[in-house]
């Protein structure tokens, strides 16, 4: 017995308009099974594509990917009969492959920008400790104002990469500024938790004195971070 | 032996153009002779003037109303000679002439014959005449004025006068005593005419003058071929002119219908005005017009001038000079139309009473009735003797002819010589002799006696027996019926004397008289055939000798004499010995005179053998009589034709109808020889004797003498009637049974008839599978059918033409089918032929089509296969075109499924939108279920390539055309009945929009998180 050809397009869409329009409860149902599934579809899509963005960038840092769980794709495949059952699973194993992903990326950049710039936060008060030494004020604000952008970045965006490189050259720059070498390990110290007080020498009482900058520091018991200098 | 007469003549030409002249203005006026020798008194009637002596009569009165007054010096005297053109009364005038005694010392005699003819002839003739005087002058200006101008200078000086006369010189009438109101009318309208007199200038204004001017006019006057020119030519070329002619205007010389002339009126209400009197009266303005001529010619020739001689002034002069030698002027005019326009100088004359210096006029004049009518009134009322010339000189024809006859016989001298003696004459002796007796030497005619017997004579008072030769009493008789009903002597003496006797004179000399032209000169009637009363007397010159039999022996034998002078063969005389011949007997019986009171209707078919045309009624007659009795004898039933009705008949009527006799002479349509059969018929003996024997037959049936409706024709043998009849009839059925078998083609036609139709079937949508034989093709219906597709239109409707209006069945029953039985209807037919043509044309329509169309025996079959063709041709292309889309159409919307499972689909689908309201369009349910009717029935299209391709393929796959058509339709119709249904649908549960277009939204995005997805995963492409 040979199967029936399927309708003729125009007919069947026809056929199905006067069915739907023939039953309208069923039809009311339906649709809003389908309105709430078409937001929810919405939303995480959205994350997805600034998902896709951010995975954009670290791709080129040598992120692998994120491969979604079987049950996620299964759960789309269903999806597609517009059954209101099969929509009302799909966000679920979604959010929580969007969740994988954001995790995944938020890691791998996090561990990038260390290897490019060290400790952000000791560099952020390193930063904020030098604001006010005339010389390098500038570059320190500048600095400090970078990292604080990157700071909030939990997974980097488009701009992301062009902020650490920002940020790696304005440090690069400061430390260049400090000179001699006992005023650098002396204020890397300072900036990694404190300066050991031997390391306050009297090139660097000279170097804090002649940039003004003898009312910013102070001694403080504790040890010094990195040990004894 | 008796001396021969033949070629015998009495007179001569030279004698006849010496002494015979019907117009007297030719006769030179001191041949008085030679006019009396031939003068046959005239009556006259007395219309005006005091008794006359009882004793005179005719002419002689005139003479006496002319002279009685002689010696009464206190009043002129006007004799008037009236009479229609050619009546004789010119004769009259000339009698008087004659016989007026020229040296009577009275009075003097100033004669002005007809002969004198231009105007310069007239005047000088007036002014040498007129005793006591010399007019050089008046000549001088006279030749100045007409020498040295061109006619159309001197035409349009002449309208130009007219002008001038009607605006200066003519007055207006004034009443008189009597007036009648009609006079009182006339006359007034003709002052209206005239316009409206300008005190301060003196001339008039608005009136006739005026509307010379308008271009119209000016040129209808001066047109080359109108009266004014016809007059102005006159005074400058020596032509003969006769009284026939007596107005100089008529209406052709107004604008009564030229265009133009109301709208040159427009905004002048006078004139307006004038040109509708004009119109209403015509004759008034004519009348006025020719006042004004008389007026204008005077001045234009120079006959008016304030100084010098004037035709006034000189007849002034010789009055005045006679008066003093005590002697009175005699005025004599043969013509006093002749002065045409100029006669306002003689009239004045005329009125002009002598007084105490001037001599008393004499004046007789001849004037037609119309120019006496005409004629001033001041000079008619002072006519004082009025003779109109009453009865004719022809009232004895014979005696008119015996004169003439005579004097030409005479001779001018010897007429001259016995004539000298003017006493004679006046006094009434007869002097004029007589050529029978007096011709040779004085002595009697050697011929005298057999010419007055074979001939005949006349007894003529003074004269004696004149014999007729040439002529006899019937040759006479029948040359003056040749002249009309009523010829003027003038009319006899130019056709019996002038014409006749000259001809008769030189081929009598040549012995070939009567010639050919004599049967022109000579009434010919007859009362048998030609060539019966030839056959009845043999003659070596059978013609001539006919042409005498009939003109001078009225059919019956002639006079041996008269064969004799003549040079025709005399009869074979056989008399006993010693036994007289008879007069005017010959040895031949005489032919059977036909009874008399049985009409004869073949008289005309005898004249028109004799020249005569056949009249119309008769020429129709014959050719009907002769069409039927030949389409009695066609027998075409045994070739399968029925010339009976329908078709055969109708091509029976094309090629052969009343128009295919072609009867010498006659009136009416002869048929085309391309198209139709001619016979001819001329006036030969044959000829008419086949007429006659069809006549006889057709009237009565039979050929049997002794039961006739009308005269058996004498002299013909109705054996030989019959058989001539028969024989031409046979032959004439034979070539005409021979043309329209060959135009038909035996049943070529019926063919070509029956292939139309099939090729008509073909097109107009039938199945040509079932178009195999002539039965399928004659009972195959013609409507119902799939409707053709648009561009196919224009042939169907040409084939449905073609089937409907030809009568197929016609042409087969009329020409391929075999008739029996006693109502005559086709019982046979042979469908071979006839299937073979079937076949031949739906195998090659277009060539068989083409072959039909150019057949030129039946209109009918060629006229559809032409229309049939040029439409299928016009049509063909775009039907491919059609076929084409309609094809791709179907295919499209078929998407696989047959038609059947589209419609069970479709009407499902239908049903459910009906049921729940959301069908549309809800007013094509109806159609919408034709629709699905029609996919349910209809076969599945060829998916690859469609029907047609060709002019033959598009023509024998009509109805799979037509088929494909109404299925891509249909389907059309269904698809377009869905897409609304599904819009309603849509429209009406909006919940079910917004199904659809959620489904859609969501589809999407389910699609783009697949793919995101797919990107983010390992080896995934950002």
């Amino acid at each position: 017995m040979n199967e029936a050809p399927a309708p003729a397009t125009w007919i069947a869409e026809t056929k199905e308009a006067v069915h739907l329009a023939t039953n309208a409860s069923e039809a009311k149902k339906q649709a809003e099974a389908l309105r709430e599934a078409e937001a929810e579809l919405r939303r995480l899509l959205d994350q997805l594509r600034d998902l896709q963005v951010s995975a954009a960038v670290v791709r080129g840092l040598g992120w692998p990917g994120k491969v979604a769980a079987p049950d996620v794709r299964q759960a789309l495949d269903q999806a597609t009969g517009f059954g209101a059952r099969p929509l009302a699973r799909v966000p679920r194993p979604l959010e929580q492959y969007c969740r994988d992903v954001e995790s995944s990326i938020a890691a791998h950049w996090r561990e990038h920008a260390s290897r490019e710039l060290g400790d952000v936060t000791g560099l952020l008060g390193l930063a904020n400790t030098l604001a006010g030494v005339a010389g390098i004020a500038e570059v320190s604000q500048e600095l400090q104002a970078t990292l604080g952008q990157l700071e909030r970045t939990r997974i980097p965006t488009s701009q992301s990469v062009a902020l650490l490189a920002k940020a790696k050259s304005l440090l690069t720059q400061l430390e260049s500024s400090l000179q001699p070498d006992e005023v650098r390990q002396f204020l890397s110290a300072v900036a990694r938790g404190g300066a050991s007080v031997q390391a306050l020498t009297q090139g660097v009482a000279s170097w804090l004195e002649s940039h003004g900058s003898l009312d910013h520091f102070k001694i403080v018991a504790g040890s010094p971070a990195g040990g004894r200098q | 032996m008796p001396e021969t007469m033949a070629k015998f003549r009495c007179w001569s030409a030279e004698s006849v153009a010496r002494t015979v002249f019907s117009d007297i203005g030719a006769l030179a006026g001191d041949a008085d002779a030679v006019f009396l020798a031939a003068h046959t008194p005239v009556n006259l009637k007395q219309e005006k003037g005091r008794e006359l002596k009882a004793s005179a009569s005719g002419e002689a009165q005139v003479l006496e109303a002319l002279t009685s007054r002689v010696g009464d010096l206190e009043r002129n005297t006007l004799v008037a000679v009236t009479g229609g053109s050619g009546s004789g009364k010119s004769h009259v005038v000339r009698w008087v002439h004659s016989h007026l005694d020229r040296q009577d010392p009275r009075y003097r005699v100033l004669y002005v014959p007809r002969a004198v003819q231009t105007l310069r002839d007239l005047l000088r003739r007036i002014i040498e005449g007129l005793p006591g005087v010399e007019g050089s002058t008046l000549m001088d200006r006279v030749d100045h004025a007409l020498s040295n101008v061109r006619p159309g200078e001197l035409q349009e000086r002449l309208v130009n006068e007219i002008q001038i006369a009607l605006n200066w010189r003519l007055d207006d009438s004034a009443p008189f005593d009597g007036e009648t109101p009609d006079e009182a009318a006339a006359r007034e309208d003709r002052n209206n005419m005239l316009g409206i007199r300008n005190r301060e200038t003196g001339g008039r204004e608005a009136g006739l003058a005026e509307l010379i001017d308008i271009r119209e006019f000016k040129e209808t006057l001066l047109r080359p071929d109108g009266h004014l020119s016809q007059l102005v030519h006159s005074y400058f070329d020596e032509t003969s002119r006769r009284d026939d002619n007596e107005q100089i205007f008529t209406t052709d010389d107004l604008p009564l219908k030229a265009r133009g002339v109301q709208g040159a009126l427009r905004g002048n209400r006078d004139l307006l005005e004038l040109w509708q009197l004009v119109r209403q009266t015509p004759t008034d303005a004519l009348e006025l017009l020719e006042q004004a001529l008389r007026v204008a010619l005077r001045r234009v020739v120079g006959l008016d001038a304030k100084s010098g001689d004037t035709l006034d002034s000189l007849f002034r002069e010789s009055r005045r000079a006679l008066r003093e030698q005590g002697q009175e002027l005699i005025l004599i005019f043969e013509d006093l139309a002749q002065f045409g326009l100029v006669d306002g100088e003689l009239y004045d004359q005329f009125v002009t009473q002598p007084g105490n210096d001037l001599a008393p006029l004499r004046v007789v004049f001849a004037v037609t009735d119309g120019a006496y009518g005409r004629m001033e009134r001041t000079v008619r009322t002072r006519v004082e003797y009025e003779f109109r010339v009453d009865g004719s000189a022809l009232a004895d024809p014979a005696q008119f002819m015996a004169r003439y006859l005579n004097l030409v016989r005479v001779g001018r001298e010897e007429t001259l010589e016995h004539g000298e003696s003017t006493a004679r004459r006046r006094d009434g002796e007869h002097w004029m002799v007589n050529a029978c007796d007096t011709r040779e030497q004085g002595r009697p005619c050697r011929f005298r006696d057999r010419c007055h017997a074979a001939f005949g004579s006349v007894a003529v008072e003074g004269l004696g027996d004149v014999g007729l030769y040439p002529y006899n009493a019937s040759a006479l008789d029948r040359a003056y019926q040749n002249l009309g009903g009523n010829p003027t002597p003038r009319d006899v003496l130019d056709e019996c004397v002038s014409t006749i006797l000259v001809e008769a004179d030189s081929h009598i000399a040549e012995g070939d008289y009567p010639h050919a032209r004599t049967w022109t000169q000579f009434k010919h009637v007859t009362s048998m055939a030609k060539d019966v009363l030839i056959a009845a007397h043999p003659s070596s010159d059978p013609e001539r000798n006919y042409r005498t039999l009939v003109i001078w022996g009225n059919e019956a034998a002639l006079d041996t004499s008269v064969l004799e002078a003549f040079s025709l063969d005399p009869p074979p005389m056989r008399r006993p010995q010693g036994e007289a011949p008879k007069r005017a007997v010959t040895t031949r019986p005489a032919l059977p005179r036909p009874e008399q009171e049985l009409p004869n209707p073949l008289l005309p078919l005898f004249q028109w053998q004799n020249g005569d045309s056949l009249p119309q009624a008769d020429a129709d007659y014959y050719r009907d009589a002769l069409r039927n009795l030949v389409a009695d004898r066609l027998n075409l039933d045994q070739y399968l034709v029925n010339a009976y009705r329908g078709q055969g008949k109708e091509l029976l009527e094309s090629l052969f109808n009343r128009t295919s006799i072609n009867i010498e002479g006659a009136r009416g349509r002869v048929a085309d020889q391309a198209k139709s059969v001619v016979f001819e018929l001329h006036r030969t003996a044959d000829d008419v004797q086949l007429l006659a024997a069809a006549h006889w037959f057709r009237d009565h049936g039979h050929f049997d003498t002794s039961r006739p409706k009308w005269q058996w024709p004498t002299g013909y043998d109705p054996v030989d009637l019959m058989l001539s009849l028969e024989v031409r009839l046979d032959a004439w059925a034979s070539v005409v049974r021979e043309r329209l078998l060959n135009e038909a083609g035996g049943s070529r036609i019926a063919q070509l008839a029956v292939g139309v139709r099939a090729v008509a079937l073909a097109v107009s949508g039938q199945d040509i599978s079932q178009l195999g034989s002539a039965t399928d093709v004659l009972r195959s219906p013609t409507m119902g059918g799939v409707p053709a597709s648009q561009p196919w239109l224009a042939a169907d409707a040409a084939a449905l033409r073609a089937v409907s209006a030809l009568k197929t069945e016609e042409y087969i029953g009329d020409f391929a089918a075999v008739r029996q039985g006693a109502d005559g209807q086709p019982q046979l037919v042979d469908p071979n032929e006839l299937d073979d043509a079937i076949s031949a044309f739906l195998s090659d329509p277009e060539a068989n089509l083409s072959e039909a169309a150019n057949s030129t025996v039946f209109p009918a079959v060629a006229q559809h296969a032409r229309q049939l063709l040029d439409a299928v041709r016009a049509s063909a292309e775009a039907t491919i075109g059609s076929a084409q889309q309609a094809h791709e159409a179907a295919v499209r919307m078929l998407q696989g499924h047959t038609p059947l499972q589209i419609a069970r689909l479709a009407e499902e689908v239908g049903t459910d939108a009906r049921n729940a309201g959301f069908f549309r369009p809800t007013d094509k349910w109806h159609e919408f279920l034709q629709a699905v009717n029609v996919l349910n029935a209809a076969t599945q299209p060829d998916v690859e390539t469609a029907p047609g391709g060709s002019l033959a393929g598009v023509i024998r796959e009509q109805k799979a055309l037509r088929d494909l058509d109404r299925l891509a339709n249909a389907l059309s119709f269904v698809e377009h009945a869905m897409t609304e249904t599904k819009r309603e649908s849509e429209r009406s549960g909006t919940t079910a929009g917004d199904v659809s277009r959620l489904q859609a939204a969501v589809k999407e995005e389910l699609a783009e998180l697949a793919a995101i997805m797919k990107a983010l995963g390992p080896g995934g492409v950002q």
